[in-house]
């Protein structure tokens, strides 16, 4: 279970920036950069494409999650390096960045596993420092009492029959 | 929680806790059906073909902005089995808060019991406690005969006197203010490790 954790604002731009230059690099339909817990850190879907981001990181980090556990159970010393599930059309590739953070590529079945491999193996190299900084965290700012007592009203307006 | 100071999105995990058949997914399909659709995702349930979680339940809430800020709450369940030991401890990960789903009925006091423990243990694994942790106990199935009387079960199972509420979640009874204590707890939580942080550097 993680401690509270955060991204900074130049955090996500690299990030970013790392994500669209894989995908000029290669046909990919999208590629994520997911943490532990299944939140997406940042990502990049291709133009006309439509995917339901939230779910596919959810799904994606429990079977990371599994196969670490799996890996664990087998004696292994670290996450299994990546995993593969393949398609009829599209195959989804998911790679450990960090102990916190993983890569997740959507991809047609016509691209080369070989060149995706490469290409994210590259793009993993520079996401590792960035993702590794700690940024410090200003939780202070944001939970004082004015923001629980907004909150409160928050939930009472989305819980409506109550 | 997980904070994105760029999409200035807030994340916190709630996770339902508790044996088999006690009514944890119920608890989250009632959310789902009167959550305005604006502010919920899909809600993902990976089951078996008998109907039982497998892995876990998720489901998506927002609540719309708070001062430019976008809280999330990512609700997951456990599968409640004795054997899903090991996905229990998988969904646990980076856990904000807990609500623990008794069954009241009278024969399942015992598993009731010894799925806290096992909540405890894995809490202790990872160096935290039932005494410190944000955490609500939900008393689900009052519908039912042969249920254990309130002050048995608060006996029983409420040794750190946290928030509990009676329910029947497949109607929503107790459904929603289980909800909305829990997220409370945990904000306050936040705020008293804030608190903490502030005297040490004082």
């Amino acid at each position: 279970m993680s401690e509270n954790a955060s991204i900074s604002h130049t955090q996500y731009d690299q990030v970013i920036a790392c994500l669209t230059e894989l995908l000029k690099k290669l046909r990919l339909k999208a590629v994520l950069v997911v943490n532990s817990s299944g939140r997406i850190i940042a990502e990049k879907i291709r133009q006309k494409t439509s995917m339901e981001t939230t779910t596919l990181a959810t799904l994606a980090s429990g079977s990371y999650a599994a196969a670490a556990e799996m890996a664990r159970q087998l004696g292994e010393h670290n996450h299994f390096k990546m995993m593969l599930h393949e398609g009829h059309k599209q195959n989804v590739f998911i790679s450990s960045i960090t102990d916190d953070f993983f890569l997740i590529i959507v991809f047609e079945t016509d691209v080369a596993l070989g060149m995706v491999r490469l290409f994210a193996k590259r793009t993993m190299v520079q996401l590792n420092p960035i993702l590794s900084e700690k940024p410090k965290n200003q939780f202070a700012e944001l939970f004082d009492q004015h923001f629980q007592g907004l909150l409160n009203e928050k939930l009472d307006q989305a819980f409506l029959d109550e | 929680m997980f904070i994105h100071w760029a999409l200035k999105e807030i994340h916190l995990k709630i996770v339902y806790y508790g044996p088999g058949l006690c009514g944890k997914t119920a608890n989250l399909q009632y959310i789902y059906t009167r959550i305005d659709p604006a502010l919920k995702g899909d809600l993902i349930t990976l089951k078996t073909r008998e109907d039982r979680t497998i892995f876990f339940d998720f489901l998506q809430l927002e609540v719309g902005q708070i001062d430019e800020k976008k809280p999330k709450f990512n609700l997951y369940t456990v599968p409640g089995q004795i054997n899903y030991n090991h996905t229990r401890k998988v969904v646990l990960n980076g856990v904000d808060g807990l609500v623990f789903v008794a069954d009241s009925q009278k024969e399942m006091m015992d598993a009731n019991l010894d799925t806290l423990l096992d909540l405890e243990k894995h809490l202790i694994a990872d160096g935290k406690s039932l005494e410190e942790f944000p955490w609500v106990l939900q008393y689900n199935k009052r519908d039912l005969p042969n249920i254990e009387s309130i002050q048995e079960m608060e006996t029983k199972l409420n040794f750190f006197n946290v928030p509990s509420f009676e329910a029947v979640a497949t109607r929503g009874t107790g459904v929603f203010p289980t909800l909305k204590e829990v997220i409370k707890q945990v904000v306050a939580k936040v705020q008293q490790q804030i608190e903490e942080g502030k005297r040490m550097r004082a």
